[in-house]
């Protein structure tokens, strides 16, 4: 029995899961670094007399 | 945002080393299907990815009847957390699924029973997401997601139920299935191995990343309160 030639598939199959997961877990860093960063403006401003 | 505890970072790191072991599983392990040749090894991911789909939107059911109960937004935030997690991993099953039909199927799509109802389930949780953003009032859009996930998980177990229950030409791997279905196969024990292993460890990973997600949602919810507080 010949195997069918499906390694394109393959490839592309875990190019996707790898790409799509990577790039969610790289945006809990972005979000995180953004988030932190208006955090400590907010304090500043919060700081300051009004 | 409090320090990350030390468990998160043993977990990330046992995440890590059981997701490479699980990825030398299926390349190496699992042993060569020959009806469908190296697209087979798709599979094991594909249903972890979509098992971690519907784990999430079950859990976050179950969160929006403590939310309901309590009326505290922690809850709402792990809700939250475990929507979008759970949109991205069943979005990935669904893709993955469409590459894996193209050479099984002959075609990239089709409206099968399958894959029409996992279609929609994605498009319910999405549309969660777009209406949440469309309510200003914290407390109501809490309970109004509450409503919601508790309302939009009756679609997850229709659509685990479809390929058991209904006609299709999706193959159930596990548990038997329509004489209809195309692509089907038997798993080999090394197979079966590579399997659950996979499943196990994509619900540890799920674990992990709703678990740094609430941290992120605690401190979007901190930075909101501060922003309210200096507008009063």
């Amino acid at each position: 029995m010949n195997v069918p030639e499906t390694t394109n598939y393959l490839i592309a199959g875990y190019a996707v899961i790898f790409t799509v997961l990577g790039i969610y877990i790289a945006s809990f860093f972005i979000r995180q670094r953004n988030l932190q960063q208006d955090l400590a403006a907010l304090e500043e401003l919060e700081k300051k007399p009004r | 945002m409090t320090p990350k505890p030390r468990l998160l970072a043993v977990l990330d790191t046992v995440c890590i080393v059981l997701f490479l072991i699980a990825v030398g599983l299926v390349f190496f392990y699992a042993p060569l299907e020959r009806s469908m040749g190296q697209v087979q090894r798709v599979f094991y991911f594909h249903v972890a990815t979509a098992w971690v789909g519907m784990l999430g939107f079950m859990v976050a059911a179950g969160v929006g009847v403590v939310y309901l109960r309590t009326n505290h937004s922690l809850w709402d935030i792990v809700g939250l957390a475990a929507i979008e997690i759970s949109l991205v991993f069943f979005f990935v099953a669904i893709v993955t699924g469409s590459i894996w039909a193209r050479p099984a199927w002959n075609t990239w799509w089709t409206w099968d029973t399958r894959l029409t109802t996992a279609a929609i389930v994605e498009l319910i949780y999405a549309a969660y997401w777009m209406l949440r953003q469309g309510i200003e009032d914290a407390e109501k859009r809490a309970r109004f997601g509450a409503v919601y996930a508790i309302l939009a998980c009756i679609s997850v177990p229709i659509t685990f139920a479809s390929i058991r229950l209904l006609r299709t030409i999706h193959p159930v791997v596990v548990g038997g299935g329509d004489p209809n279905a195309e692509g089907g196969f038997s798993m080999t024990p090394a197979m079966r191995v590579t399997f659950f292993y996979s499943l196990i460890v994509f619900s540890i990973l799920f674990v992990d990343m709703l678990w740094h997600r609430i941290r992120l949602g605690q401190l979007a919810e901190k930075v909101e309160q501060l922003k309210l507080k200096l507008s009063a």
